[in-house]
């Protein structure tokens, strides 16, 4: 236990030694401060502990708008931005030279040469990484979880979820760092190669998104029609094979604020969606579960917030009032794309990462324990 | 169980690439000894260190240290080692590298703290021992790497080049502290090619090149033949007194004779021919072989390393027209 235990403490010592290290530890609290310091007042929403407001009666204290507002600057811009982009990109540049300087000839002797197997090494040294980031995000959210509760009023438990899910997002990119980092015993080319495996695996993510929308919208055909002919239901028989159980749903949208459309009514016709499109989706999928599933894993993190977070936020109905995406056709049409692109399918994302995770660091480990250093 | 410390046969290594570093090492260590491994550069040397402190693999063959098989980790924790270029974590201080090394190999805070103190005096590094690595100098370094391989009372000290960078008061006290260690009844194993060093302190030796020992033992033992009287003189003899001493199998070289016997007799009639042509003799003494004659003799004076295998032959020259 002690040879363990000395070896995360030089691991922090470490990184402590850092410039990056106090860098990110630096943006870090000053993000959070400025989180903190948005609120709501009498007038409308303010920055910097009030030095600056916008003036806006919808969005006053207490206010529905002001609620949603605050956890969409949250989702959008904190969660969003920083925790699931920049934080992460930190931490990494932070780790990455922990591994390639555990092999360099000098060091290795000092260390690889003692009580600790090698395995003791590698793994002292994934666990002071991911200490670094465990500590780093929980302390975030904390003082995020505390700002929900000064300017909202609650205490909004859900955002404990973005602990585990900025840690796996970090997990799976390190992982695959820390193998390219013990083959080649170069920072550089490890930064490099996991960046660009994010670029890949973002790339796949938002193709099949786009895919998706693209199958989605080639089921339904839009048309302008009769209200009196397509107020109901009705049976389009098929023309190849009239047994079959085809039901074409026809359905009459109600008449919305938007007045474009003039008096007339729009026509949606659920027909057979476009299969080529699916058969690419469907490849996209196979081909991104290789890959680390970032995104997945912060929506994860979101839906876990906005969905359980509702309750904690008292009064259900303002909330949803107030929220622009729970139309009946929007929950619809997200549930549609949901099934295509598996973002309701958590523990896939999950699971496959965690895999992904596992794989990389087998070989990484494997390899750092028979190579000649 | 083997009454050796190190007990190695067949010892092979081949890297990645193809150089053949050990050629099939067969070495016994006796315990309690001083034991200096020579050879010049790319010998070998540091590849052996490097196999019995598990830092990278053997290629083949066989051995024990201190009676378990080599690569045991439980044995690691009686073996200190400080490795040619050492880096110590930049950050830390001297103090610091010592302690670290102490955690690693588990031994307790209290005799950590007890040893710690106790080194850094030995190393003469008390009083910059917090002062952080990065701001030492080259020797300075070297002497925290040889206190950080002794805090965990290892049995067998391994020191590869340990006195690399260290000033000559510095060296003086190495060997001291080496010399202290044997008397503690520990055997240390050096690894060098600084002959000097080693001639006055070291037990046995093995001279080592290209993979392969071509000599080892005692130092008396190795060194037995071509000892003698040497006698020096000032000015120049005459052509015919030095084709005598030729004759009489002696060696002329610039104002010494040299003679292959450790016998005075046989000494008298060369200096009264040197002094009947009116020479003034300067000294006379007993030269035996030092180390460097030694290793010169075996190692052939050719102390570059090995050329790699692939590596282009120099085609020879073509004088440009
Ligand atoms: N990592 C490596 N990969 C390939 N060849 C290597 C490697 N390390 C050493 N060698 C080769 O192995 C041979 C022995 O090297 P080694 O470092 O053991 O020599 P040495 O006796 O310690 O020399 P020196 O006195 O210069 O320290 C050399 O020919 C060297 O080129
Ligand atoms: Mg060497």
């Amino acid at each position: 236990m002690k040879p363990f235990l000395t070896l995360l403490l030089d691991s922090y010592r470490g990184l402590r030694s850092e410039t990056i290290f106090w860098v990110t530890v630096g943006l870090s609290l000053l993000v959070a401060v400025i989180f903190l310091s948005i609120g709501f007042n009498d007038k409308g929403i303010s920055i910097f502990f009030g030095a600056k407001t916008w003036e806006n009666e919808m969005m006053v204290k207490g206010s529905p708008l002001a609620f949603v507002t605050y956890v969409m600057i949250f989702t959008n811009f904190v969660a969003g931005g920083w925790l699931t982009f920049i934080a992460i990109i930190l931490a990494l540049i932070s780790c990455a030279s922990i591994f390639p300087d555990a092999m360099k000839e000098g060091s290795a002797g000092m260390l690889m040469t003692k009580v600790p197997s090698r395995l003791h090494v590698f793994l002292a040294k994934l666990t002071g990484s991911l200490f670094f980031v465990l500590i780093q995000v929980g302390l975030f959210v904390i003082i995020v979880f505390l700002a929900f509760r000064w300017r909202l009023g609650v205490w909004n438990f859900s955002l404990f979820w973005y602990v585990p899910a900025v840690l796996l997002v970090f997990l799976n990119l390190y992982s695959f760092m820390v193998l390219i980092g013990v083959k080649t015993r170069s920072v550089m080319t490890s930064i490099m190669l996991t960046m660009l495996l994010w670029g890949i695996s973002a790339s796949i993510n938002w193709a099949i998104g786009l895919v998706g929308m693209n199958y989605q919208m080639s089921q339904y055909e839009y048309g302008v029609g009769e209200s009196v002919v397509l107020e109901q239901k009705e049976e389009v028989p098929s023309e190849e094979d009239p047994q079959a159980d085809v039901t074409a749903e026809v359905e009459v949208e109600e008449e919305g604020p938007n007045d474009d459309w003039g008096s007339e009514r729009t026509v949606r016709k659920k027909v057979e969606g476009d299969e080529s499109l699916k058969s690419w989706i469907d490849t996209l999928k196979l081909v991104h579960s290789f890959f680390p599933k970032n995104a997945p894993i912060m929506a994860a993190a979101e839906k876990k917030l906005v969905m359980d977070g509702i309750a904690g936020f008292g009064d259900v109905s303002e909330f949803e009032r107030a929220s622009t995406s729970t139309g009946e056709e929007n929950e619809e049409l997200e549930e549609a794309m949901k099934e295509i692109s598996g973002e309701d399918s958590f523990f896939y994302s999950i699971g496959t990462s965690c895999i992904f995770a596992f794989v990389m660091l087998s070989l990484a480990g494997w390899s750092f324990c028979r190579k000649d250093l | 169980m083997s009454d050796y410390v190190l007990d190695l046969s067949g010892i092979r290594k081949t890297y990645r690439g193809g150089v053949e570093a050990l050629k099939g090492i067969d070495l016994q260590v006796p315990r309690g000894c001083i034991y200096g491994l020579l050879g010049p550069n790319g010998a070998g040397k540091s590849t052996m260190v490097k196999i019995l402190t598990t830092l990278i693999r053997r290629s083949g063959g066989d051995g024990t240290m201190l009676g378990k098989p080599i690569g045991d980790r439980e044995t690691l924790q009686k073996v200190g080692l400080l490795p040619e270029h050492a880096q110590f974590p930049s950050y830390l201080t001297g103090r610091q590298v010592i302690e670290f090394s102490a955690g690693l190999q588990n031994v307790s805070s209290g005799l950590t703290r007890e040893r710690t103190d106790e080194l850094l005096a030995k190393v003469g590094m008390t009083d910059t021992q917090s002062r952080t690595i990065k701001t030492y100098s080259k020797g300075m370094k070297q002497r925290i790497g040889l206190a950080q391989a002794l805090v965990n009372d290892p049995q067998i000290i391994f020191l590869d080049e340990p006195t690399d960078g260290v000033d000559p008061a510095g060296r003086r006290d190495f060997r001291a502290l080496v010399r202290a260690l044997r008397d503690e009844g520990r055997t240390i194993f050096i690894n060098t090619h600084i002959l000097s060093e080693l001639e006055p302190i070291v037990d046995r030796v093995a001279i080592m090149t290209a993979g392969e020992i071509l000599g080892e033992g005692k130092l008396d033992e190795l060194r037995t033949e071509k000892t003698g009287y040497v006698i020096s003189f000032e000015g120049q003899l005459s052509s015919e007194a030095a084709s005598r001493f030729k004759e009489g199998g002696l060696e002329i070289e610039a104002g010494n004779v040299k003679l292959s016997s450790v016998n005075a007799v046989d000494a008298q009639p060369v200096i009264d021919r040197i002094r009947q042509e009116g020479l003034v003799v300067t000294g006379v003494s007993v030269k035996s072989q030092s180390l460097e004659d030694l290793f010169i003799g075996l190692v052939g004076g050719d102390a570059t390393p090995p050329p790699m295998p692939g590596a282009p032959v120099q085609p020879p020259s073509i004088p440009q027209a």
